[in-house]
Order: structure tokens, then sequence, then C-alpha cells
């Protein structure tokens, strides 16, 4: 009987001991980590599972938003300021303002609250030069459509299936725009590279309307970062943050826990990227796993 | 011890108050020698005495004269004789005739699965013969006294008539008999075919215990021998001092050698090294103190530990110390087993060095660890599935909640015992 029991209890540990290299109950960023800060006495508790807590990178500073709360950080994680109002995926930068949900801030060092816009918290968006006067192009998907808005449009493109979209990146360094698409009941995703001026002109014409990049396994929860390395996609409540290669090739993975809530938002250049630990309330800058 | 009198002055005034026996006459003296208990365990022996006092009382009420107990056991104990001995007639016979008494009376209970078996000799002194030999049967339990009136009415029955006395060369070949028979009951014990039980054992000296009670004596040369019954349900222990001890069980069939597992000491002291999963690039080391030796302790563990995934080329490595004090135990099967599982809870907390000092400390409960370990002389393995809840207490990262990562930890342990 213990005979046939132990190698079975070592083998056990043994498969347990696979993820040996990944799998901790401490975030998996620690290693990576350059620094931390905990916000639990500045950012209410996130609701587990959901979307309110949203991180992102403008012009070398970062906007955290949890519900109805905002924080600017500098990429030091000082906190430098912080804000309630309303909030939503909507973060752009426009050279001198920035348009967060539907807040507008002032430049930077000051970041003084300007104004409460009309455009929709909820939208995706990014900024357009040639879009005057703010340069907030915004977009939804729903019904079928994909519909353009903000300073541009309205205009509705018709899209095939019942896909959404779950981010649009604006590269700053090119006239392009990458839409991040995925399925509804499928964990595929699909990104599209296209012209500004394309999105600037109105309808976008037969689907795939510009340049079918990649395909990648999303999971149900994926979500979507842009980098000049690749594209970053996160499965399984951030469990994983899987980098992939312009080809759709998977390069590599960060896996650990689960987080009850997250957001991350990534550099361009690829060499650091910022975590927020909603199940914690603890922001992370680390340094990427490849 | 009152309910044993109260039952003994009931008989006594029942006995004392029937008419069914005739006027006794000047009787013989009988000397009624305790009745051996055959059970397997010494917690039966309220009925050997209810049935010895209930048969004296009767004797003495149909008009024998009976030998105070106090005075046979004086003369048992001069004479070195243990009572089990008195089974045997001519010990029995030759005990009485020192007594003066011109009848002996033996016999034995034994309860077996809640089954009464009664027998009962009765051998006169001056010619050694068995006058009487009677075995009943009923079930331990109040129906004794049913089975002592039917015994105590043939008893003195066949006292009152004895069978007339025999020729010379008949009583010699009675003697042959009671010796035959005799000889019979030495092995026998009980109706049932003999069997000899001979133990083996490392242990020098282990004293062995039949159903925890009963000492058959001690091991000598590496072995102990003793005789029961086919079909016994025989349950041994072994106890040595400094040892923990070990028990076996089996049902007879046949003569049989068994081997006593080796009896493990006693050894308060105890080492771990400890290897989980998860913690791969570490190593646990555990203190263990008894409060009570082989079952209660508490332990202390450290386990340091390194999260370091070298596949990321730009990582770099986080060390980890988990801290924990337990109090555990052992569950059911008791020390010296092969195979034991136990049960244990505890505190403690993984201080992580990430970042600037000083760190961050995750304090945690643990309320459940469960292990079972496989035990060899003064060492031991085990596999041990554990879980931790978070807290949230300190400046932490893992704030409150299970552990999660694919499920409980598992690991593997080897203890060393001093």
């Amino acid at each position: 009987m213990v005979k046939k029991l132990l190698p079975a209890l070592l083998a056990a540990l043994l498969c347990g001991s696979c993820g040996i290299l990944y799998l901790t109950p401490f975030p998996s960023i620690l290693p990576l980590a350059e620094k931390s800060i905990d916000l639990s006495g500045r950012m209410p508790e996130a609701d587990e599972d959901s979307w309110d807590v949203r991180l992102a990178l403008l012009n070398g500073y970062l906007f955290l938003t949890v519900k109805h709360k905002l924080a600017i950080l500098d990429s030091g994680l000082k906190v430098l300021k912080d804000y309630d109002g309303q909030y939503g995926r909507l973060a752009v930068y426009n050279g001198t303002d920035y348009f967060i949900g539907r807040e507008q801030y002032g430049a930077a060092p000051g970041f003084s609250h300007l104004s409460t816009t009309a455009y929709s918290q909820e939208n995706l968006g990014y900024y357009d030069p040639g879009a005057p006067p703010n340069g907030v192009v915004t977009l939804s998907c729903g019904g079928g459509s994909l519909y353009t808005n903000g300073d541009v449009g309205p205009f509705s493109t018709p899209m095939p299936g019942d896909l959404n979209l779950e981010a649009a990146l604006a590269d700053d360094l090119g006239p392009s725009v990458f839409l991040f698409f995925k399925g509804n009941d499928s964990e595929e995703g699909v990104v599209l590279k296209v012209d500004r001026a394309l999105i600037r002109s109105g309808p976008l014409g037969a689907y795939p309307f510009g340049v079918a990049v990649v395909a990648l396994s999303a999971g149900e929860e994926g979500r979507f970062f842009y980098t000049h390395d690749g594209f970053v996609c996160s499965r399984d409540e951030g469990r994983w943050l899987i980098r992939y290669g312009f080809d759709g090739s998977e390069k590599s993975a960060l896996t650990g826990r689960r987080m009850k809530s997250f957001a991350a938002a990534f550099d361009l250049d690829g060499a650091t990227f910022y975590l927020y630990d909603g199940g914690v309330r603890r922001l992370y800058k680390c340094r990427t796993w490849w | 011890m009152l309910k044993r009198c109260f039952i003994l002055l009931l008989l006594t005034l029942l006995l004392s108050t029937a008419a069914g026996w005739p006027e006794p006459e000047p009787g013989a003296k009988v000397c009624v020698f305790l009745f051996t208990n055959l059970s397997e365990t010494e917690r039966r022996d309220i009925f050997r005495d209810i049935v010895t006092d209930a048969l004296t009382v009767e004797l003495k009420v149909a008009g024998f004269g009976v030998v105070p107990q106090a005075e046979w056991q004086k003369q048992l104990r001069e004479e070195g004789v243990r009572e089990e001995e008195l089974l045997r007639g001519p010990v029995a016979v030759r005990l009485a005739g020192k007594l003066k008494a011109d009848l002996a009376l033996t016999g034995f209970v034994r309860i077996d699965d809640g089954d009464l078996l009664v027998g009962i000799k009765c051998y006169e002194v001056a010619s050694e013969r068995l006058i009487l030999s009677l075995l009943r049967r009923g079930t331990a339990s109040l129906q004794v006294y049913s089975l002592i009136n039917d015994s105590a009415a043939e008893l003195v029955a066949a006292l009152r008539n004895p069978p007339a006395a025999l020729p010379a060369e008949t009583v010699t070949v009675q003697r042959q008999s009671v010796v035959e028979e005799v000889s019979s009951e030495d092995r026998v014990v009980e109706l049932g075919i003999p069997v000899q039980v001979t133990l083996l054992s490392k242990d020098e000296g282990a004293e062995i215990y039949l159903a925890g009670e009963r000492s058959l004596g001690r091991t000598e040369g590496g072995r102990l021998s003793f005789v029961s019954k086919a079909g016994t349900r025989l349950i041994l222990t072994a106890r040595k001092p400094g040892r923990y001890e070990a028990r076996i069980e089996t049902r007879l069939k046949k003569d049989t050698k068994l081997k006593l597992p080796p009896l493990q000491p006693v050894l308060p002291l105890e080492l771990e090294l400890e290897y989980s999963a998860f913690q791969f690039l570490g190593l646990g080391a555990a203190y263990r103190r008894y409060l009570e030796p082989g079952w209660r302790f508490w332990r202390l563990e450290d386990y340091l530990y390194l999260q370091y995934p070298f596949t990321y080329p730009r990582a770099t490595p986080i060390p980890h110390n988990d801290l924990e004090l337990q109090v555990g135990s052992y569950l059911f099967i008791p020390p010296g087993s092969r195979l034991r599982f136990g049960v244990a809870a505890g505190l403690g907390f993984i201080y992580t060095l990430a970042g600037s000092p000083p760190g961050y400390a995750d304090a945690y409960l643990n309320p459940l660890d469960a292990w079972f370990e496989l035990n060899l002389r003064n060492w031991a393995l085990y596999y041990k599935v554990e879980t931790k809840y978070f807290l949230g207490l300190f400046p932490d990262l893992n704030g409150t909640g299970y552990m999660e990562i694919y499920g409980p930890t598992l690991s593997l342990g080897v203890i060393r015992r001093w």
C-alpha cells in the first residue's frame, strides 16, 4: 500500500512543482519590480473582477482610476494629484491637456481640473492632431457597428459578427492606430492596424478596413497592450500576461497568481510596465519580462 | 462495588428465605476457590465475583462449611501458587487438603462476545475424585442469576449424594483420569482447540498484554509463547519502558508465530526538513516538542526560499522567509505505528525583502495542516497538505484571503528523532 502510495504522492508533489518557476502566492512581478506604492489609503476598493480599475500612461504620467477616484502619479510612483470625477475607459493626452473619462485636466505639474467634457467616458480614444479642436477621437462598438465619435464624425461602420472593441492604441511614432477586437463568446482576438486619416475621414468601409495584423488568443477577460516589442495580452484575470510578436507568435509569458482586479499600462518602448493590483491596492513599476 | 454488594445482599436474602432446600445436615467443609476469569479482559471480573460469591452463599445456606477466602488466599501466597493454577485439580485438591476441607470447588468464568460460560468442578479431597463437573452457558447479563441458581441446585444435590466410594484399584484409575483431565484443562483452557502462539520480538523484556490488560509475561530470547484457542480474536499489546507500545491483532486458526513490530523509542526532540511545492528554491526546517509524548506537540518552522523566475532575463531574486508556530496532534493511530496521520494549525508570517527595507510581512492563520507519515525507527517521512489565510495585518503583499495558487500547498518532509 505504502509502496504504491509513495510514488503517487511524489508525482503529485513534482507536478505541483512544475510551476515552481512561475507559480507563487506572491505577485509574480516582484522579481521584476523596481518600485511599488501602497495606495490603500488613497484609492477605494474595487469590486472583484470589475473593470472599474483602469491605468493609463500618458506623456510619462500615470492616471489610475478606480470607480470615481483618480490618482495622478509620475513615473517614480509619486502621487502628484488626486481627484473625484466621472471616469471610464477614455484616457487621451493631446499634447497640452489630459482627457480622463469626462474630466479634462491641464498640463503637468499642476494638472488643474479644466472642465467636464461631452466626451463619452466609456468610449475608447486616442489623439489625432488632425481632429480639431481637441484631437480627441473616440470609438465604441455595439449592435454590429463600430462608432467613431468625439472630435470627428459621428460615423458608423458595419462590423461582422459579434465583435467588441477592447482597446484603441495609437503609436506616437507613426500614423497608425491599433484596434483590438474580440468576439463576445470567443477567446480569439484580432488586431487591426488602421490609418488615423482613414478613421477621421468617415465610415471605414468593408471589414477589416485596415490591416489585420494578427489573431490572438485573449481569453474571456483579455486586455490588450501595445509596445514596440509586440503586443501583450492578459488572460485569466491577470494570472497570465503573454507577449506576442507582431506576427502573432507567442514570445514569452509572465504567470502568477490571479488578481481580484487589476490594470496595467506599458511603455511604448517595451522596457517598463506598470501594474495595479486592485486586491491589495498596490501599484508596481516593473521591468518587462523579455 | 455498591452494585455488587446490593446484588449479594439480595441473593442472601432470597436464598435464606427460600424453602427449596431441605434442612441442612452438619455438612462437609468446602473450599470455594475464587473462580478464574478466563475472559480476555479483567473488566469481566465482576461476573467472576458474582458467581463465586453466590455459590459460596448457597453452599452455606445448604449447611456446608466454607473455608474463608482470606484463609485459602493466605495459603496460596505461602505456596507461591497463582490463582490460574487452581484450575488444575491436583493443585486445588492439595491446597484444600492443607486447609482441612473435605471438598475443593474450582472453576472458571469466561465472557466471549457477550456469551457467559461457567465451568464448575468439585473434587473430593480424601479420594481426589472429581465428583461433579458442570458447564453452563448463558448471556453475560442478568441471566447470570438464573444460571447460578441452576448450577447451585445441581451442585448441592451432587454434594448431598456423592457417589459411593470406589474400590482401591478404581481410585487409582480415577486418579489417572483426574490427571488426564487436568492436563486437558490446562491445554484447552475452555472448550476449544488449543493453539500455540509464539511471539517474536526484537525488544527483549517487553511485557506482553492480552487485550491491553492481562499480562502474559515478558519476551525472553526474542520470544514469548502461550496457549490460546482456535478462533480467538487475539489483541496483544507490547510495552516496555521508554518505548511506545505496539499492538497487534489477529484471529487464531492454528499454531502461530507472530512478529511484533519493533517498539519505537519515546524521543522528545524532533527536527524536520521540509520541501514545499512552489517554494522550489528553498528549504524549511522545524523543531518539534511534544506536550504529550507521541500525540500532541508544538512546532516552530522556518522556511526560507527565493522567488526567482530565472527565465526572465531582467528578474532579480526575491527572498521570502516563512516563520510559523503550530500546535498539532496525531489522530487515532498510536505512536510506534508504521503509518500515522495528524492535523495542525498555526500562526505565522512571511517576511519578504523586496523594494526598500523594511520589506513586507504577510501575517497568516493556518487553519489546517493535514499530513500522514511513514515511520522508520528514528526517522519518518511525511506528506503534508497545508492552507494559509492571509490576515492583512502589516504592510503586506497579499492583503486578506486564502493563499491561492492552484490549491493547497503540498510538502514533503523528513523527521529525525533524538
